[in-house]
């Protein structure tokens, strides 16, 4: 990667099961034992008889982040993805002195499994069982299509950059990356906010724990976090790390070792672009431990030494937030001046890998 | 901007419409104004004011895919994986190990596996939540649309869905084009697809969107869209890599722009919309006078199509190029929409036509004069340059924009500040 395409992360932001910001989520990582909080108070019902343990974000409220106004018909999943927007926005606009102009050029990267399901089978239940449209809500019908998130932050922010959503199971955050860096590298794009959201809800849950890939031991959790990308360069904001490599890929063989040897061919290349950056690996985290993917995982893993921590034992099932909990998860654990190698496989067949080097003053 | 040095073309196309399989059968129903609007079949539309649908009647994917387990998938992949299936066999591309490994799949959608959503909300409704299917769950996960089609192909590269609204395709031939430019691989398939379902259809309906008949884009009585299904899908390759093999090329991808309106979730936005299109241009080294055609997104509604005019007039003005609506005759297929423009668009350009709106009986006046919507039927054009709309609820807009492929500098270089 030459030093004119660097691009480099400026700052996170993180809601999840473990709490609002790096702190929360660092506690957590480094102590993951803590009881999750369970399910919120209105839906407790549906989840009788779930198995394993569910946990919101705790206390959220949408309006703690912006005003009342204009927020009643949002469905979860764009609530946490617009929160984390805003605590981002307000956050680097603290520590980088960023004109409206330049927010008004940023653009979005926001990856989901599959929107908010909550809300396609919600309306589809009205559907039904009004018999027509009579019971369906127009106000609400945008929040079945997967990009509404990303657009309602872009509306709530008058982010006029690239508005794109990025869907690849539990690797999307990091196809977001990818698509973003790509973005900004051939010149559609300055600043990108990056990252991933889930919600909780009984109908994901559910449907978690009834497909059996994730082990029931660990807790299904939610939540959204963003990175904001901006090309590395003098008149950019202060950097907290520096995306090193972002390799997305397939296996088309649906079988372990398929899986297997595309994560490899992943993580070769991203530690291939370390290398070549003087970037030592001194830290994995995995997004696969507690899976049926997990022993995939591990084998393309095998040769690469280095401490391993498991964000999904902290963050909970958090699927298309997954990667962004990792990419957040780097800049809370990493060393100064190391690479944290990130890593996962979809059951579709999607894999990813990226580092990122933590800056020396992060 | 300065034209990059890796150029893209395009060389294999494969669709699955509601008039027509494969590039050639869908151009011969394009030419002859075919409708593939029919009465919905795919769900009990009995509950609802309007039971019309571009459904693709018959889909048989079996015939189609020679690799992918259909069970393992729903039908949007199904329509992902048969029309890149078409389009790989289209391009005449033997995948060497060298190509496979870099080559991938970038698939726009709207609605992803709806109609499995539809499923899982019955089976919610009349047993509970532990009645759920797990097979019908494992299909609904979005990014299994892009994963059928490249387990389909047997590629290893970068394989992602870009659920960007009814602009997506536009927006996944508008990124792997960058990834073959920025040297990441030489091959990729880009397009969209999507299956019609009850919420989408319920969904327009409730916002007034729908149309009481056929679809009359541009017409001064046109009162909605007919939404539809379907896959399109390009193979894109590094113009050398083309050559080398001898490879038959549709069109030259000459670039593409985005822009987000960042205004309201459903209603368009006429600036945004034109600032999108000068960013197309720019992108692709042209300047306005330089477009010979547009695909519109052309809906259908009253409202996109007053706007999507009234974009077009501040950038081209006067001297506006035809524009015409394929929706007219597929209906909307959402994420695919732009898919199936890119492949009208490029067989304009080889075939020298332009594609027809049809239903259009009276323009509608507010659109002022000069503008061919291409009324009567398809007819004979040189198209140098073809302009391909895709926008979307949230305020995505993608624009790609194709050209006559020239060995030698691509159209309109040099033509244009850049």
């Amino acid at each position: 990667m030459s030093a004119a395409a660097e691009l480099q992360i400026s700052d996170v932001s993180v809601l999840s099961a473990a709490g609002v910001g790096l702190d929360a989520l660092r506690a957590r990582l480094r102590e993951p034992g803590a009881a999750p909080g369970g399910a919120p108070a209105e839906d407790i019902t549906q989840y009788e008889g779930l198995p394993g343990q569910v946990a919101a974000v705790p206390d959220f409220t949408i309006t703690d982040y912006v005003p009342r106004k204009g927020t009643k018909n949002l469905d979860r999943t764009t609530k946490l993805g617009l929160a984390a927007a805003t605590l981002l926005k307000r956050s680097l606009d603290e520590r980088a002195e960023i004109g409206e102009a330049s927010w008004a050029s940023t653009g979005i990267a926001m990856g989901t499994v599959v929107g908010s399901l909550r809300s396609s089978v919600d309306l589809d239940i009205d559907i039904i069982e009004g018999k027509g449209t009579d019971l369906v809500n127009p106000a609400v019908f945008p929040n079945t299509t997967m990009n509404c998130c990303a657009s309602q932050i872009a509306i709530w922010h008058s982010f006029r950059g690239p508005n794109s959503t990025l869907a690849n199971g539990t690797v999307s955050a990091l196809s977001a990356l990818a698509y973003a860096a790509r973005l900004i590298r051939c010149g559609h794009a300055e600043r990108m906010l990056v990252g991933g959201v889930e919600e909780l809800s009984p109908h994901t849950a559910w449907g978690i724990r009834l497909k059996k890939e994730v082990q029931e031991s660990v807790f299904i959790g939610e939540g959204a976090a963003l990175v904001a990308l901006e090309p590395a360069g003098a008149d950019a904001s202060p950097a907290v790390a520096t995306v090193t490599a972002c390799e997305v890929m397939f296996a088309p063989e649906r079988t372990q070792a398929g899986r297997t040897a595309a994560l490899r061919r992943a993580v070769d290349r991203a530690r291939a672009a370390a290398e070549a950056a003087g970037t030592g690996i001194d830290l994995v985290l995995p997004g696969n431990v507690g899976t049926a993917l997990q022993t995939a995982e591990e084998s393309a893993l095998d040769h690469v030494d280095a401490e391993r921590v498991d964000v999904r034992a902290a963050v909970g099932e958090c699927g298309g937030a997954l990667g962004a909990m990792q990419l957040a998860a780097a800049v809370a654990l990493g060393r100064p001046g190391t690479g944290v190698l990130i890593t996962g496989v979809d059951e579709s067949g999607a894999v990813a890998a990226a580092v990122l080097t933590i800056e020396e003053h992060a | 901007m300065t034209r990059p040095a890796r150029r893209v073309v395009v060389t294999g196309m494969g669709c699955v419409s509601s008039i027509g399989t494969g590039v050639e059968e869908f151009t011969e129903g394009i030419k002859a104004g075919l409708s593939g609007v029919s009465e919905i079949a795919s769900f009990d539309a009995g509950d609802f004011p309007v039971r019309l649908a571009g459904e693709v009647q018959g889909f048989d994917p079996a015939a189609i895919v020679r690799t992918i387990d259909l069970d393992d998938w729903g039908r949007t992949a199904h329509f992902a994986a048969a029309a890149a299936r078409l389009a790989m066999d289209d391009s005449g591309l033997e995948l060497d190990e060298e190509t496979r490994a870099t080559a991938g799949a970038i698939i726009g959608t709207t609605n992803g596996e709806a109609p499995s959503v539809d499923t899982l909300t019955h089976q919610w409704l009349d047993g509970g939540p532990s009645t759920l299917s797990a097979d019908v769950a494992h299909r609904i996960s979005a990014g299994n649309i892009a994963a059928a089609a490249a387990t389909e192909l047997g590629l290893y590269g970068e394989t992602v869905v870009i659920p960007t609204a009814c602009s997506a395709a536009n927006y996944a031939i508008g990124s792997a084009a960058d990834k073959i430019i920025a040297g990441e691989a030489d091959v990729m398939v880009a397009g969209g697809a999507d299956s019609v379902n009850r919420f989408t259809h319920a969904g327009f309906l409730s916002l007034g969107a729908v149309a009481d008949g056929v679809p009359r884009p541009f017409d001064q009585d046109r009162s909605g869209i007919v939404t539809a299904e379907g896959g399109a899908v390009l193979v894109l390759e590094e113009l050398e890599h083309a050559k080398r093999r001898g490879a038959h090329i549709y069109a030259e991808l000459l670039g593409y722009g985005l822009s987000c309106d960042a205004h309201h979730i459903v209603h368009p936005d006429a600036e945004s919309i034109a600032t999108c299109i000068r960013r197309a241009h720019a992108n692709s080294g042209i300047v306005a006078e330089d477009v010979d055609y547009i695909c519109a997104h052309g809906t259908g509604t009253p409202t996109n199509d007053i706007t999507e005019v009234t974009a077009t007039r501040l950038v081209f003005g006067d001297e506006h190029p035809p524009m015409s609506s394929i929706k007219s005759m597929l209906g909307h297929t959402m994420g695919a929409a732009s898919g199936f423009g890119a492949i009208a668009c490029c067989k304009a350009i080889e075939d020298a036509f332009l594609p027809p709106t049809i239903n259009l009986r009276t323009v509608d006046p507010a659109f002022g004069e000069g503008i061919d919507f291409v009324g009567n039927g398809a007819k004979g054009a040189a198209v140098r340059v073809a302009q391909n709309h895709g926008f979307a609820f949230g305020g995505n807009n993608a624009i790609t924009i194709f050209g006559a492929y020239a060995d030698g500098e691509p159209v309109g270089a040099g033509e244009g500040p850049r």
